[in-house]
């Protein structure tokens, strides 16, 4: 690919700028005739921002005491955001990681001033700007009326009205997550982009690697802003890297990249506005170094050299380029503002910073404090982990009578017919993952339909789970309702950080008002000779993660159902597919692809008195099948098939009445031992059970071990029939009056 | 004449104690605003304490080495 900004500037290099001799990889250092020709009131816009980041900080730092959890300050890289913010457009969207309140703030800001505004000669600031700010700063204490309620925190912080996607607390994890909002701009016809700051520590991580694959291969209008302060913590460049210029992992990737100083906001609005322009170009993303340095340690209000990492000399060196000093001295030796001026736009971030502490502190005996009112309401503490479950559903649509006008469907086909439906319904419904868009109908067939009426719509991804399960979090945060495939649920561990640490708390952590729409299928493969890394079975490991709701789907009926629901509750939900079932026909209720099966609708297979036994999935139609066969020995199991696994969508109460007519419970899945999910159901349901209960409930799982290869080996260890059929006899024999004196 | 009481700030979110490594100045010593008068360190960390008043030191309150819970008083200097 070209680079798009061919040539070098003519000038010198200052030192920490030397000419890159790498294709694609620029400089850009704007000299002072360009510098001074900026419009007078961007900058001023620059020197209010930069100087509200900093009295905002600053307060923090000197009022540590008042924030509970670590305070990642951006004192001295204040001139990133500032810069970005300032090139970038109100609809645009930002990610950033754990020190991002000049991010965050100039975003808000920057935003929240309308077009042509002039520091220097305005009155005052919009109420909008003092509301982000206030907002802001009361989430960092943790405040009921911060912008996540107190949720997140410093690390955490959302406000997608200023485009402001969300900050993550962990390294790496907001690359591609703005890689999925730049392509819901890409799909929704948008012209807006995605900036992702990353620190420098975040170059060496997968999802950076993973984002921006994505990013390029798609050629997404997304921009990565590489703030390289030079230490991770205490760790240099040179240690993580290998290497300086971070700018240039831009090259391995085919796209360009720009190395800007970090610690001039002009340079940086320039450096972001050249990659603007060539992202929404559609040409490739833009990766951008910006070199420059925090004046704190990682945390907290002591300077890195207190932890000997680094020298006294070395800060105080940087120190000299601080943009909080350097840009006003610049706008007067250049005749740019004059000192009143300067002194007006200081006195006006003076005046809402102090404004923003007084809607969130008091005055205290020995300084500002939180009053207890301030603080969310413990009683709020379990609202939105996930949202409040179907919406109100026609009363048609939750008919399950089977319609006996249409021919039966096999559940692949429900799959496919089912994801059609919705991509025909709803324009910000997509389909991704691997290979989805290939071989007519992805690795199953499971996107036939879907690929055939809307191929535009059906992503075939790289190989980065974690990329593209981030890029789904993106997409739903920019509005969009994605439908993720991963091939095989074993992957999951490879997007394990997008799938828990992100999507199962997003809501949540974001103030739990903000739907997180996403529908995770995985297609489980027991018994196919996959062995240990292609066998498991992933509903335990989503039980621990509140905030995903998972489906069990039994036959295609049910799945036409269950899917429906899960995109109508708007919420994570991981559809469970198993193999087996794909041949497996079945009539459609009379609402075909419309029908929806409610959350905590546990559907009784079979109806008996002896023994409940408790199976979803493949394993319903084993274990009627054994119950059927049992009648002939006088035993009457009750089949019940939860459909839902997720603790919100357990019916709870439908096995609780099961159990008080059988008291005998018996628990049957695909899956080890150790990857069962029936033990966290029973540990959650056996105080409403246990006065039932006349015998202790029993699981059946596979044997607890990786699922080995060779033929007979697999088939002992996953769920074998005589494994069920004992348990269930046993159940049975154990359990209530009725069994005694009986056939057995 | 007034005294004031210097306490030990806090040194970061995830300590609640602090140590004196050294005292840079003793009893009797006149201090300026922002003169080195001791080396404050946790588990993890060692920083220059500045003086935040002027004044002279009429009590050192706590001896090097001992661990010092934040906020409670370093010294008592005289202030004008």
């Amino acid at each position: 690919m070209k680079p798009p900004m061919s040539g070098a500037a003519s000038h010198e290099y200052p030192d920490h700028l030397a000419p890159l001799d790498y294709p694609n990889v620029r400089a850009v250092d704007p000299t002072a005739q360009e510098w001074q020709s900026t419009p007078r009131d961007v900058l001023g816009r620059a020197l209010l921002i930069l100087t509200v980041v900093r009295m905002v900080e600053r307060w923090l730092v000197d009022h540590v005491d008042l924030v509970h959890g670590p305070l990642h300050s951006s004192i001295g890289q204040e001139a990133v955001g500032v810069g970005a913010a300032l090139a970038l457009e109100p609809a645009d969207q930002i990610t950033s990681t754990h020190r991002a309140h000049h991010h965050v703030l100039g975003k808000q800001i920057a935003g929240h001033l309308p077009p042509g505004f002039d520091p220097f000669a305005a009155a005052s600031l919009p109420d909008a700007v003092l509301g982000a700010v206030g907002r802001t700063l009361a989430e960092i204490l943790g405040l009921a009326h911060g912008l996540a309620g107190g949720r997140g925190g410093s690390m955490h912080l959302a406000d997608v009205d200023a485009g402001v996607l969300g900050t993550t607390g962990i390294v790496g994890g907001g690359i591609p997550i703005a890689a999925g909002a730049a392509l819901a701009a890409r799909l929704r016809g948008r012209s807006s982009v995605a900036v992702s700051f990353l620190g420098d520590g975040a170059t060496s991580i997968g999802a950076f690697h993973e984002g921006i694959s994505l990013a390029r291969t798609w050629r997404l209008p997304a921009i990565f802003i590489v703030e390289n302060n030079l230490y991770s913590v205490a760790t240099t460049v040179r240690e993580t890297a290998g290497f300086d210029d971070l700018v240039i992992r831009a090259a391995g990737q085919d796209m360009p990249g720009i190395l800007v100083d970090g610690m001039d906001p002009v340079a940086v609005m320039r450096a972001v506005q050249l990659a603007r322009s060539y992202v929404v170009a559609g040409h490739a993303p833009v990766l951008i170094e910006a070199r420059t340095y925090r004046f704190y340690h990682q945390n907290g209000p002591l300077p890195g050299s207190a932890y000997r990492y680094r020298t006294k000399s070395e800060e105080q060196a940087w120190a000299l380029r601080d943009p909080f000093t350097v840009l006003p001295q610049r706008l007067l030796s250049a005749g740019l503002a004059s000192p009143d001026e300067i002194s007006h736009v200081t006195g006006l971030a003076e005046g809402l910073v102090a404004r923003a502490v007084a809607l969130c502190t008091t005055a205290g005996p020995t300084g500002p404090q939180v009053p207890e009112g301030h603080y969310p309401s413990i009683s709020t503490i379990l609202d939105g982990v996930l949202g409040p479950g179907l919406p109100p559903v026609e009363a048609a649509l939750l008919n399950q009578e089977p319609d006996p006008e249409t021919p039966e469907v096999t559940f692949v086909a429900a799959i496919s017919g089912t994801m059609a439906r919705w991509l025909e319904r709803d324009p910000d419904v997509f389909v991704m993952g691997e290979e989805v868009g290939h071989m007519g109908g992805g690795a199953f067939g499971a996107t036939r339909d879907a690929l055939a009426a809307y191929p535009e719509r059906v992503l075939s991804t790289p190989i980065c789970e974690n990329g593209f399960a981030g890029a789904a979090l993106g997409a739903a945060f920019a509005g969009m309702h994605p439908i993720v495939e991963l091939m095989y649920p074993d992957f999951i561990l490879e997007a394990a950080d997008q799938l828990f640490n992100h999507i199962a708390k997003a809501r949540y952590m974001y103030g739990g008002g903000r739907p997180i729409p996403i529908v995770l299928r995985t297609r489980t493969a027991q018994g196919r000779g996959y062995g240990p890394q292609h066998s498991c079975d992933p509903a335990a490991l989503f039980g621990l993660f509140p905030g995903w709701r998972i489906a069990a789907p039994s036959n295609p009926a049910e799945y036409v159902g269950l899917f429906n629901a899960a995109m109508l509750t708007r919420d994570p939900v991981l559809i469970i597919e198993d193999h087996r079932l794909w041949p497996l026909r079945s009539r459609l209720p009379l609402a075909g692809y419309d029908h929806v099966l409610p959350l905590r609708s546990a559907r009784i297979v079979r109806s008996g008195t002896d023994v409940t036994v408790l199976a979803w999935s493949h394993a319903v139609g084993r274990v009627t099948a054994i119950a059927d066969r049992l009648l002939e020995r006088g035993i009457a199991a009750e089949v019940l098939d939860p459909r839902w696994l997720d603790w919100s969508g357990f019916d709870r109460e439908g096995l609780q009445q099961s159990v008080e007519k059988t008291g005998s419970l018996v628990i049957v899945e695909d899956a080890t031992f150790s990857h069962s999910i029936g033990g966290q159901l029973i540990d959650r349901a056996l105080p409403d059970l246990f006065p039932h209960l006349r015998t202790a409930p029993i699981r059946v799982t596979g044997v607890d071990v990786p699922t080995p290869v060779s033929r007979p080996l697999e088939a002992h260890a996953l769920l074998r029939d005589d494994s069920i059929e004992a348990a269930i006899v046993a159940g049975a024999r154990r359990s209530g009056p009725a069994r005694r004196g009986g056939a057995l | 004449m007034s005294r004031v009481q210097i306490r030990m700030p806090n040194l970061g979110a995830e300590a609640e104690t602090g140590r004196v490594a050294a005292w840079l100045a003793g009893v009797g010593q006149v201090i300026a605003v922002g003169e080195v008068v001791a080396e404050l360190e946790t588990d993890k960390a060692t920083v220059e304490f500045e003086a935040p008043v002027a004044g002279r030191i009429v009590e050192i309150a706590q001896p090097a080495g001992v661990d010092v819970k934040i906020g409670d008083v370093l010294a008592v200097v005289e202030v004008d």
